[in-house]
């Protein structure tokens, strides 16, 4: 019997915004470990959160008459250790988000700021008996503040969000001011057609859908017929990215130790789809590439699941993508979807209109549509260089604009 | 016992919590397992700042909650702040399930059930991919706090679900069906619902064509319904949206005309379901809450803050997602109330439109959206071929008065794999429901 554990520890301090001011502050450390067994082909997995008398691996143990098939061997030998580097303190803080604010409520007194401001701190471990141990540090802020106008009747008008490893008081302020002066200024839209300018996960969930290799092993993918061939733009590399620079939160093993070497995992290379992401069980199954793509809550039995996709960048920044053409900057959209035949279709609730160097005003509520093959198609325009959206980078891409009269 | 401190309001919140998970993929079972724990969240509130604490270590809850008052300040007069004084004082144990819990069900009767399900994708060979979800929850909260409260409730819900990817005729789909009771013995026998869930999922994937975007009425469904009430109208309801905001207050003036006049929204935390709520989680009553009457803004939900901010009463909608968060205002069995039609009389003046049978999710703000599941076109009032639609989506505030009829039966649904998200606590379990409503001028893509 091989024993295993996997154990996730979080520390947290989260800031409650409330009318423009820090209302509140929590403060977790909460620690869960997954006590996993390995026997003849099976596996026993038993949690523990917090106190217990039980013994977790006499209970792993009693798991293993749960049945559920595990034919693979923990991986073996294997000591790695990350720390990502972030000078973040959640208790010094404090005084520095109540600066900020108090200059956000001097500097434009019209929006109510609300919601959260969250330091975490995750460690993540994957240790078993036969000599491995993997462990994975990493700690960021978390800006997600709502902002309305006073004069405005609904519930948000605007959002300021963003991720980072350092706490920098002067991005803050400006990405607050970018966002309020787009806002407060109304524009129409112009009479050329815009570009759409957005993070990328609005539209790349269909692709996520779509690229799992269980869905693609038992032929259910609207994307099986294309495998091998060139389906997207020539630009338009889509991978799985264990880049710390471009990733939060995600360790550099998955959940049942697999490490990609490489860091990287092309699944779209230049337009031609060219894999499925897979965990050890898919891979063998459908005898595809192992892509490390394994995820599971502490106590789960190890299951595909992967959250960290990129995109290949452009050599442009989004000012040289849009052409001399202007955009829209997607902030809030809600609610859309794909159809299961890759249909896209979204009301867009807030949307700024830019230049690719600044943001020059909002523009009227708008749906805006499109279909998979050609978002990542010939309507690809690219994803950009330059860090253009709070700090990330942003896809270009021709699509449908429906104005509302 | 723990002792509170003086100078602050604090009160604390542990949860003890039993959940079964089993999932069968394909016929192959793939989790099996149970999962129990105790938790604690704690609040302190110097008048100025609350300071919250989660901790899993409930022998030293003591330490956790001295740690927290130190931050605060001493208040020498805690009990006069608004939103202290008007905390309800409840002293009360409501053990609802304790003699039928779904911990006392063996682990193998749980997986035969599940797999009865899971045989019955097996009969299809359109499913592709079938999982099968078995889960359940046993959890009680005790609740205490300065001020002398003392409630301690339990809840208890357990669901039997499938979900497929289909392949028709080199057509992707996907469907499920979810059973959602609060104890196991409800959850046998439904084999021909599912049966008749899947079939009609195969006709539509099979079938379907992609509708012509356009603006239509529409006629919803009961479970379209209910989370139409809940996107549209009743997050706009929380009143945590509204602190301090005197535009807020003029717009949402309780008393104005906000919907048909034939339209009633209401939200209460006392029926049994996922949604129930006897108590919140700041030891308020759950009560019935009308939202709207007769199309008139009655009012709104709360929490403490929001209620003494307001000067509103108190209505038990502060909730927390786990024993990690701190109560905000959430929903709990929100829906629209019924009306005199039948569905055949629903669909009987429309020439051209759509019906929206299901839905894959919903959500709210200005613009409220849908993005259905199964959708069929509706010709000269009756229903006809079937569409894939995108989305749908309106103006909340104009939407509400362009509802003219209600059918006279209302269904109430909880979804088993899913919940209510607001901002970083999600999935809370909700309820929803209504009857089946006309809806005119909703866009559709």
């Amino acid at each position: 019997m091989i024993r295993e554990t996997y154990e996730v520890a979080t520390q947290e301090t989260s800031f409650s915004v409330v009318q423009s001011r820090i209302d509140s502050i929590r403060q977790k450390n909460i620690t869960r470990t997954g006590y996993r067994v390995y026997q003849d082909g099976l596996i026993g997995v038993h949690g523990q959160l917090g106190q217990s008398t039980d013994d977790p691996w006499q209970k792993a143990v009693e798991n293993l008459s749960g049945q559920v098939a595990y034919p693979f061997e923990p991986v073996r030998g294997i000591n790695q250790e990350k720390t990502v580097a972030s000078d973040l303190d959640g208790q010094a803080i404090l005084p520095e988000l109540e600066a900020v604010l108090a200059e956000a409520r001097k500097r434009h007194p019209e929006f109510i700021i609300s919601n959260k401001i969250n330091i975490t701190e995750t460690t993540t471990t994957l240790q078993n008996d036969q000599q491995t141990k993997l462990v994975h540090r990493d700690k960021t802020l978390m800006v997600g503040l709502i902002l309305k106008h006073k004069d405005s009747v609904s519930i948000m008008d605007t959002f300021l969000g963003y991720r980072a490893r350092h706490w920098d008081a002067g991005f803050f302020l400006d990405e607050f001011e970018k966002m309020t002066a787009a806002y407060n200024t109304q524009v129409p839209f112009p009479e050329d057609e815009l570009l759409v300018v957005t993070e990328p996960d609005l539209l790349a969930s269909k692709l996520v859908t779509e690229l799992n290799g269980e869905k693609v092993g038992y032929k259910s993918s609207l994307l099986n017929k294309d495998f091998g061939k060139k389906v997207f733009h020539d630009d338009f590399t889509f991978y799985l990215d264990w880049d710390e620079k471009e990733q939060y939160h995600v360790p550099f093993f998955d959940a049942e130790g697999t490490i990609i070497p490489e860091g990287r995992v092309d699944l779209v290379r230049a337009g031609v789809i060219e894999k499925a992401y897979t965990d050890r069980r898919t891979a063998d199954k459908f005898q595809m590439p192992l892509t490390g793509s394994a995820a599971c809550p502490y106590d789960g039995v190890p299951t595909l699941g992967a959250r960290n996709f990129n995109m290949a960048r452009s050599p442009k920044t989004v000012r040289e993508l849009l052409g001399g053409r202007l955009g829209v900057v997607i902030v809030m959209a809600s609610g859309g979807d794909y159809t299961e035949d890759g249909n896209f279709a979204t009301p867009v609730q807030l949307g700024l209109l830019t230049d690719g160097t600044r943001l020059l005003g909002r523009l009227p509520e708008f749906d805006l549509s499109g279909r998979l093959y050609d978002i990542f198609g010939k309507d690809y325009i690219g994803y950009s260089q330059d860090r253009f959206l709070a700090g990330e980078h942003a896809l270009v891409v021709k699509m449908k604009i429906g104005r509302k009269s | 016992m723990v002792v509170f401190p003086q100078g602050r309001y604090t009160d604390v919140r542990v949860e003890d919590v039993f959940q079964t998970d089993i999932v069968i993929e394909n016929g192959v079972v793939r989790q099996n397992k149970v999962r129990s724990y105790r938790g604690a969240l704690i609040r302190v509130f110097d008048g100025d700042k609350w300071y919250y604490a989660a901790t899993t270590n409930i022998d030293d809850l003591q330490d956790e909650i001295d740690r927290l008052a130190a931050m605060a300040r001493a208040h020498p007069d805690i009990g006069g702040e608004p939103a202290i004084r008007i905390l309800e004082v409840n002293r009360e144990t409501v053990l609802r399930y304790a003699d039928n819990t779904v911990k006392a069900v063996a682990r193998p009767d749980k997986l035969a059930l599940l797999q009865r399900y899971s045989d019955l994708c097996a009969q299809y060979p359109e499913i592709t991919i079938s999982k099968a979800y078995y889960k359940d929850t046993y959890a009680v909260k005790h609740f205490m706090s300065s001020k002398g409260a003392d409630v301690c409730f339990d809840f208890q819900s357990a669901s039997a679900t499938v979900r497929y990817n289909l392949t028709v005729a080199d057509k992707q789909g996907r469907g499920g069906k979810d059973i959602v009771r609060t104890a196991f013995p409800a959850l046998g026998g439904h084999e021909d619902e599912v049966r008749a869930e899947i079939e009609k999922d195969i006709a539509h994937t099979r079938d379907a064509v992609p509708v012509e975007p356009g603006v239509y009425t529409c006629v919803l469904a009961p479970v379209v319904t209910g989370v139409f009430a809940h996107e549209s109208f009743g997050h706009k309801s929380e009143a945590d949206f509204m602190i301090g905001d005197e535009t807020m207050m003029k717009a949402w003036a309780i008393g104005s005309e906000v919907g048909a006049p034939d339209l009633n929204i209401l939200d209460r935390g006392d029926t049994e379901g996922s949604g129930y709520v006897p108590f919140d989680d700041e030891g308020t009553r759950a009560r019935c809450n009308y939202i709207i009457k007769n199309g008139r803004l009655t009012g709104r939900l709360h929490s403490s803050v929001t209620a003494a901010s307001l000067g509103e009463p108190l209505t038990g909608n502060a909730r927390a997602v786990s024993f990690e968060y701190e109560p905000i205002v959430r929903m709990t069995n929100t829906y629209i109330g019924g009306g005199n039609l039948s569905l055949d009389e629903l669909l009987a003046p429309i020439a051209k439109g759509i019906f929206i049978e299901d839905l894959h999710h919903g959500s709210g703000m200005t613009t409220f959206t849908i993005a259905p599941h199964r959708a069929y076109m509706i010709r000269d009032g009756k229903i006809a071929e079937p569409v894939r639609i995108s989305v749908i989506s309106g103006n909340v505030m104009e939407t509400l008065h362009k509802i003219d009829g209600f059918s006279r039966d209302e269904e109430f649904f909880s979804f088993a794999l899913g919940g209510c998200g607001k901002m970083e606590q999600a999935p809370l379990r909700v309820s929803f429901g209504g009857p089946a409503i006309r809806v005119n001028g909703i866009n559709v893509q």
